[in-house]
């Protein structure tokens, strides 16, 4: 069972988890136009690089709904020591999905990131291919990004801490050693380094 | 040191050199026309090319885009197939 965090630390949680719904919320409002359906995950094997803020939202989120196991931490790991440094265009011609897909399907829909919760296509979705995403055509959220990347960083201050994204997996396993007392929010760094360092070659 | 993957310029403490053998030497040259003795990667892109699954799709894929980008309409049908055969090769230990 995760740890009870300390009490700015859950309203940092607890803040990202509102500004990032209301910023995304501005992109939904814009989906009629979207090509996007339900069951296409092309898009869950693009590089994803997120917070600590959000690794431990969507941390929590699989701990409470009982997602979280052996085999998923093994998952994270493997996906970790692959992408972690990896330059984006060379982790996108690896069209490696993202561990919490199963079956086409996001096992942690409800707490998905920023970006996966903003990104839609226009065009053809069988342009939205790692491998032709080039081509793609997807909705304007520059604004946004920067919008909810400045709140982030707002948040983060306030524990004299920096916005660094991470892959996704690496952010979960980092969240993973907060929740379980290895270290507060204010050490996430160092917990990404203590990480890294074993994984190297 | 420029990883040959990525582009990367790398302090040298962060790279890796690979020796070609003269068989690699030989079909690099015919390929580009020019012939190195060594390739450098960048740690990440190491990880990648050693692992034989990783490493099959990488090279695949920029297979793909190279052929897209070339106008070929069977682009992702020989990827798929040079995909299989690399990974038929590095079962056999052809390639690494």
């Amino acid at each position: 069972m995760p740890r009870k965090l300390p009490l700015l630390t859950e309203r940092s949680l607890s803040q990202v988890k509102a500004d990032r719904l209301e910023v995304a919320n501005e992109v939904v409002a814009k989906l009629p136009r979207v090509s996007c359906k339900s069951g296409c995950s092309a898009c869950c094997s693009y590089p994803l690089y997120i917070s600590i803020l959000e690794g431990m939202l969507l941390y929590r989120h699989l701990t409470a709904k009982g997602h979280w196991s052996p085999a998923l931490r093994k998952k994270l790991e493997k996906h970790s020591e692959q992408t972690f440094d990896l330059p984006a265009e060379t982790w996108l011609m690896l069209d490696l999905p993202c561990p919490l897909l199963e079956k086409n399907k996001c096992t942690a829909y409800d707490a998905r990131p920023f970006t996966c919760r903003t990104l839609y296509a226009v065009s053809d979705p069988k342009l939205c291919h790692p491998h032709r995403a080039t081509d793609a055509v997807y909705l304007d959220r520059m604004r946004v990004t920067a919008k909810f990347r400045e709140a982030e960083s707002k948040i983060l201050a306030r524990h004299k801490l920096a916005l660094l994204g991470m892959p996704v997996s690496k952010a979960i396993l980092v969240a993973e050693k907060i929740f379980n007392g290895a270290g507060d929010l204010e050490h996430y760094f160092t917990l990404a380094l203590e990480s890294l360092r074993r994984t190297q070659p | 040191m420029k990883c040959v993957n990525c582009g990367r310029e790398r302090p040298e403490t962060d790279c890796t050199t690979m020796t070609l053998t003269e068989d690699e030497r030989a079909a690099i040259l015919q390929m580009t026309g020019e012939a190195p003795t060594v390739v450098i990667f960048c740690k990440p892109c190491y990880r990648v090319v050693t692992d034989r699954e990783m490493g099959a799709r990488l090279i695949s894929g920029q297979v793909e885009v190279r052929l897209r980008m070339a106008g070929n309409p069977k682009a992702t049908q020989i990827a798929e197939s040079f995909y299989k055969l690399l990974i038929d090769k590095s079962k056999t230990k052809q390639v690494s």
